[in-house]
């Protein structure tokens, strides 16, 4: 009776699974089947099972984004803006991280909790400001003015620092017995036993500045700096649209996202269990 | 990890060359122009433009840069507050006095021949003139009308209305009624619901204008208290919320209900004609909207250009104007958009909008004084977008009244914020 009862149990968990899968997983199917179809088909079958059915296959709608747009281009804009973020971003907040969590100066504690407060204040509420500063700097559309105000990350501060503050002490003080000094016992010591969480803040950090719209939007013009959410609105013109295109390119701008996730999927949950992060 | 220090010291060395080397103003005769990067014609239409003008002034060649249209005005706000504006800039007409009363643009007055300006349609005078000044010129224009199927209006023994002689609100609530009871799926009108945004504004304020009610009461001072919630207003979206709840409307969401026959009749702008051409053929009617009591209204506007405060050469970026202005260059574009050209003279040698052309209506309509601006002052860009998120509401079944007492209130409010925005903040008496 029991183990019919948990048999049971185990169904109506996995039917629920597979619902939520489902639900998530639909809009990506619309994607990718939208983005195989002539323009006029996109719409007109959104509504039925044969939305998530390419049909005849056809990458017209790919090749019209290379065609449409300077697509490449705009690809390696977001890759190097995204990538400059998260680069700098492991290296200046895990220093930043590593001096709050093991290091005695005055005033750490205070500095830290401004740090922490930082974190509340969404970039909505900060973006005049920051804009007039770029402006005042003459770095408009500037790859700088896209990377420079997110290196600092207080959310990559804390998860860096809840991760230092857990590892053992053993661990660096045979190293200072050694003779190395804080930057070595950092980079010799710290950084190779805390590779889960550096691999989930440049995830973290990749996702939230690949799909960055707003501060793009207001600190560029020219297609040179021009990174991958502002140019897909270039397909936002008078009716009709073409949601083929438009698909096709969201596809193309999503895959990158996909491939880093999939490659560092073992590193993500690792880091993710490691620093407490909750979706 | 010294792997991470030199990638981080290459990616800063990568950096700091990539400042500044596009900087238009680095040039030091090149007229700087930013312009909405359209459809891949119309886009493709303007390069090939900018490269022919660009042979024969090589002194103040023109350096064009194309900007998204979905992120247009947003960017373009954005490069204004920073200062940052080219020297000759397009922009969604009905904003232009939004940049006026900011500052941001220079008058073309005598800055054009009379023969350019008086060959504009009226229209464009209208739309670009502010306070005594032209501000800005069109290329083109748009026109907005009723597409129709004539084998089912003359199906349900409808009349063909004329722009003298439109329907009248009863016939036409009787047409329609006529259609949705011959119609398998009972719907009979396409509102382009499914476009939202600007289109509520540009293509519902004739309806209400027609009905003689507006968004704005037009004086010295604008104030939607009166106008936008005021009776007429309010009976019109009435009636559109009733045709909807009643299932008469199709929601378009595939942008296809007049192309696959599923209604007889669609509301629509020039955009649409080719297409439902080539669906309907000879069966294609292009109608003038119904009239509501006051005559028949129709919208009108589009991209516009201007020259900004920014620009030290407004003879160089007027030269480029009235290049874009030759009726050859309109022809192009127009050819490559299907917009209604902004000058007589281009109008007299296209196919679809001269004298007997298919599309000649919406001439008619821009010329005699059917079309009307929409409302020609700094707050518009608040008034459209409290108008959409108001008509948003309405047809998804709210109290009308109550969204346009709340709609109104909050345009009013805007324009007491901005004092009315008093003319002389702006850049003529600044000069």
């Amino acid at each position: 009776m029991r183990l019919q009862r948990s048999r049971v149990g185990i169904i109506l968990s996995y039917a629920l699974l597979t619902t939520l899968a489902l639900l998530f997983f639909i809009p990506v199917m619309m994607m990718l089947a939208g983005s195989l179809k002539p323009d006029e088909r996109v719409l007109m079958e959104a509504g039925s099972l044969a939305g998530f059915i390419p049909g005849e296959v056809s990458l017209q709608n790919y090749t019209d984004v290379f065609n449409r747009t300077e697509f490449l281009g705009f690809l390696f804009n977001s890759l190097f803006i995204t990538g400059t973020i998260v680069i700098f971003g492991l290296l200046v907040n895990a220093l930043a991280a590593y001096a709050f969590a093991r290091l005695r100066w005055r005033g750490r504690d205070l500095f830290f909790n401004l740090v922490l407060a930082v974190m509340i204040l969404p970039l909505e509420a900060i973006a005049v400001p920051l804009f007039y500063g770029v402006s005042l700097l003459g770095l408009r559309d500037t790859y700088l003015a896209q990377i420079l105000p997110f290196i600092a990350n207080a959310f990559s501060i804390y998860l860096f620092y809840a991760f230092f503050i857990g590892l053992p002490r053993e661990l660096e003080e045979a190293a200072r017995l050694d003779g190395a000094s804080t930057l070595r016992t950092f980079f010799s010591i710290i950084v190779p036993n805390s590779k889960p969480v550096f691999a989930s803040v440049a995830i973290l950090n990749f996702l939230m500045w690949w799909g960055a719209y707003l501060w793009p939007l207001m600190v560029t013009i020219g297609p040179e700096v021009r990174p991958l959410p502002v140019a897909i609105a270039a397909f936002y013109t008078l009716p009709p649209l073409q949601w083929g295109d438009i698909l096709a390119f969201s596809v193309m701008m999503v895959a990158p996202v996909l491939l880093l996730f999939i490659l560092f999927q073992r590193w993500f949950v690792r880091g993710v269990a490691a620093t407490g992060i909750k979706g | 990890m010294y792997i991470l220090i030199a990638l981080t010291f290459a990616a800063l060395l990568f950096i700091s060359g990539c400042t500044d080397t596009d900087n238009p103003e680095g040039h030091i005769n090149a007229l700087a122009v930013w312009a909405h990067a359209g459809q891949e014609r119309e886009r493709n239409t303007l390069k090939s433009q900018v490269a022919r003008y660009n042979k024969n002034h090589p002194q103040h060649p023109v350096r064009l840069t194309l900007i998204p249209e979905g992120s247009y005005n947003a960017q373009v706000q954005a490069a204004a507050v920073a200062g940052n504006l080219p020297d000759l800039l397009e922009f969604d007409g009905p904003f232009l006095y939004a940049y006026i009363w900011q500052g941001r643009l220079q008058p073309l007055d005598n800055l054009l021949p009379e023969t350019l300006i008086d060959d504009l349609l009226p229209s464009i005078l209208q739309q670009g003139s502010y306070r005594d000044h032209l501000w800005s010129v069109g290329i083109f224009d748009s026109g907005l009308g009723l597409y129709a199927d004539r084998s089912r209006l003359v199906a349900v023994g409808a009349r063909i209305p004329t722009l003298e002689n439109p329907w009248r609100q009863d016939e036409f609530n009787n047409i329609l009624q006529r259609l949705v009871n011959t119609d398998p799926d009972g719907q009979a009108l396409d509102l382009k619901l499914n476009y939202g945004g600007e289109w509520y504004t540009y293509a519902l304020s004739p309806l209400i204008q027609s009905a003689g009610g507006d968004l704005v009461s037009r004086g010295e001072v604008y104030s939607a208290q009166g106008s936008l919630n005021g009776p007429e207003t309010a009976d019109v979206l009435h009636t559109i919320q009733r045709w909807i709840e009643a299932g008469w409307v199709d929601p378009n969401i595939d942008d296809a209900a007049f192309t696959s026959g599923r209604v007889a009749m669609a509301m629509g702008g020039h955009w649409n004609y080719a297409r439902y051409h080539e669906h309907l053929g000879e069966d294609l009617l292009l109608l003038p909207l119904p009239d509501f009591a006051y005559g028949s209204k129709t919208g009108q506007g589009s991209w516009s250009w201007s020259i900004t405060s920014n620009c030290d050469n407004p003879k160089a970026a007027a030269r480029f104007l009235a290049f874009l202005l030759q009726p050859e260059e309109v022809l192009a574009m127009t050819d490559a958009n299907g917009a209604v050209p902004a000058t007589r003279s281009a109008i007299g040698q296209s196919l679809r909008y001269r004298t007997g052309g298919a599309l000649q209506l919406f001439v008619d309509q821009l010329k005699a004084g059917y079309a009307i601006p929409r409302p020609r002052t700094p707050a518009y860009p608040v008034i459209t977008a409290e108008f959409q998120r108001a008509f948003e509401r309405i047809r998804s079944g709210s109290d009308v009244q109550a969204v346009l007492d709340e709609a109104a209130r909050s345009i009013d409010l805007e324009i007491e914020d901005n004092k009315g925005y008093p003319w002389l903040f702006t850049a003529v008496e600044r000069q």
